[in-house]
């Protein structure tokens, strides 16, 4: 009889619950906290921190190769690099280039921030982390979650978690993070820089852009195919102006489906016993590091770029390099508004915002081309 | 290949990659306005 009690007892869950599955509990709870309370990129914290319980409750096989409902998930959509690529998809259908095109030479503030990227990386690397390791730990420093999932996924899948949960804290804390360096870095007199009048873009110009790019860019780096290819692809959606059923369905329909299983399968990669560790704990100081000198890289090459330059560049405009659309770019607006109410950025933080978008998916290109096995 | 050279290469080739962009977007502006002036002549001299 106390057999038989025993054996049932052991069919359950409870007496197979370790201490660090109720760490996991609490840190799956409070991104689901952060995501409801706090509307901290709710549309990806929420599920990850549900994917976080699911899988620190044992028994459930949730995780098991071949088997398990989650594990599918994460091999079908994350390890065969389907969903980050149509995430790209929709953020190609959403992105307006106009303001990019309007002043090209903000393209490199997006170039910029990307030094950060490798900054971190030859930083982690030197803190022991292995080359691919560094390489994802470097690119959360573009702040950009796709990318970051994208080049994890292919260099160090054991991260991916880690990664993918600091990359879209810090992209929700953008608001937090950059003032203060922002404030820190230019002066006052630099902040009040008015930007001169952007010239006009042609829709012919608009429709032309992501068809010339992505011969371009994948013609110099193929490695980015993938993410360039749907990037521009829904942007072409977007500039046609003739399938708006598909723009619609890659900006709504596709890209909540694509959330759903990018999430949840995400949380579930962080199971207590792969997670709990100093080193992968490490990653999310290393991210925030990443994401600091991105921010500082971007600012740095907008006042460079005054010296040599007979119209001025806001600076803060640099800040906007990192791939945080359109919060980075908010940001430099707000700041800007606070140095000079008739000062407004935004249109012009948009330029290279969606420029940073680019740089970061190139920076992942040449990780993946040195890199990948 | 060594960290440092990965280092230097992956900042030499984003901002290499982006000059390219630029370039593209100035010789795409270029050649769309020359073709919207030749349209507008065009139709300048129909009438």
């Amino acid at each position: 009889m106390i057999n038989n009690l025993y054996s049932l007892l052991n069919t359950t869950g409870f007496v197979h619950l370790t201490p660090g599955m109720i760490v996991m509990w609490v840190i799956g709870l409070t991104l689901i906290f952060l995501a409801i309370k706090k509307q901290y990129e709710p549309l990806l914290l929420l599920p990850i921190g549900f994917g976080i319980l699911l899988v620190n409750l044992p028994l459930t096989g949730l995780m098991e190769p071949d088997v398990g409902l989650l594990w599918k998930f994460y091999h079908y959509g994350i390890h065969w690099e389907i969903i980050p690529p149509l995430i790209f998809l929709g953020i190609g259908a959403f992105t307006d280039f106009g303001p990019m095109l309007a002043n090209p030479r903000l393209i490199f503030l997006g170039a910029g921030a990307q030094a950060g990227v490798y900054i971190t990386f030859f930083a982690s690397h030197a803190m022991g982390y292995n080359i691919m390791e560094a390489a994802t730990i470097g690119m959360i420093g573009g702040a950009d979650g796709p990318t970051t999932i994208f080049i994890a996924s292919k260099l160090a899948p054991q991260l991916l978690g880690a990664c993918a949960v600091a990359a879209y804290s810090y992209m929700a804390m953008v608001p937090i993070i950059q003032p203060p360096i922002m404030r820190l870095m230019t002066t006052k007199a630099e902040r009040q820089i008015k930007m001169a009048k952007a010239r006009p873009v042609s829709k012919r110009e608009k429709l032309l852009f992501p068809i010339v790019s992505t011969f371009l860019i994948i013609l110099l780096i193929p490695a980015s195919a993938p993410l360039i290819a749907m990037l521009m692809l829904g942007n072409l959606f977007r500039e046609s102006g003739v399938v708006e059923r598909l723009k619609g369905a890659a900006q709504n329909e596709l890209m909540n489906i694509v959330t759903i299983f990018l999430g949840l399968p995400i949380g579930a990669t962080m199971h207590a016993d792969i997670f709990l560790q100093p080193k992968v704990l490490f990653i999310f100081v290393l991210g925030l590091i990443a994401f600091i000198l991105s921010t500082v890289t971007g600012l740095l090459l907008a006042k460079a770029m005054n010296l040599f330059s007979k119209e001025k560049i806001n600076p803060l405009l640099g800040a906007a390099g990192v791939s945080a659309v359109p919060m980075a770019a908010r940001v430099v607006h707000k700041v800007g508004i606070e140095a000079d109410k008739r000062n407004y950025l935004i249109m012009y933080a948009m330029g290279p915002n969606v420029a940073g978008v680019i740089g970061t998916v190139i920076a992942a290109g040449i990780f993946i081309t040195l890199l990948a096995p | 290949m060594s960290p440092g050279g990965i280092f230097i290469q992956g900042i030499i080739s984003v901002f290499f990659g982006m000059t390219m962009l630029y370039l593209s977007i100035k010789i795409t502006a270029f050649v769309v306005d020359r073709m919207a002036l030749k349209n507008k002549g065009e139709a300048r001299d129909d009438k």
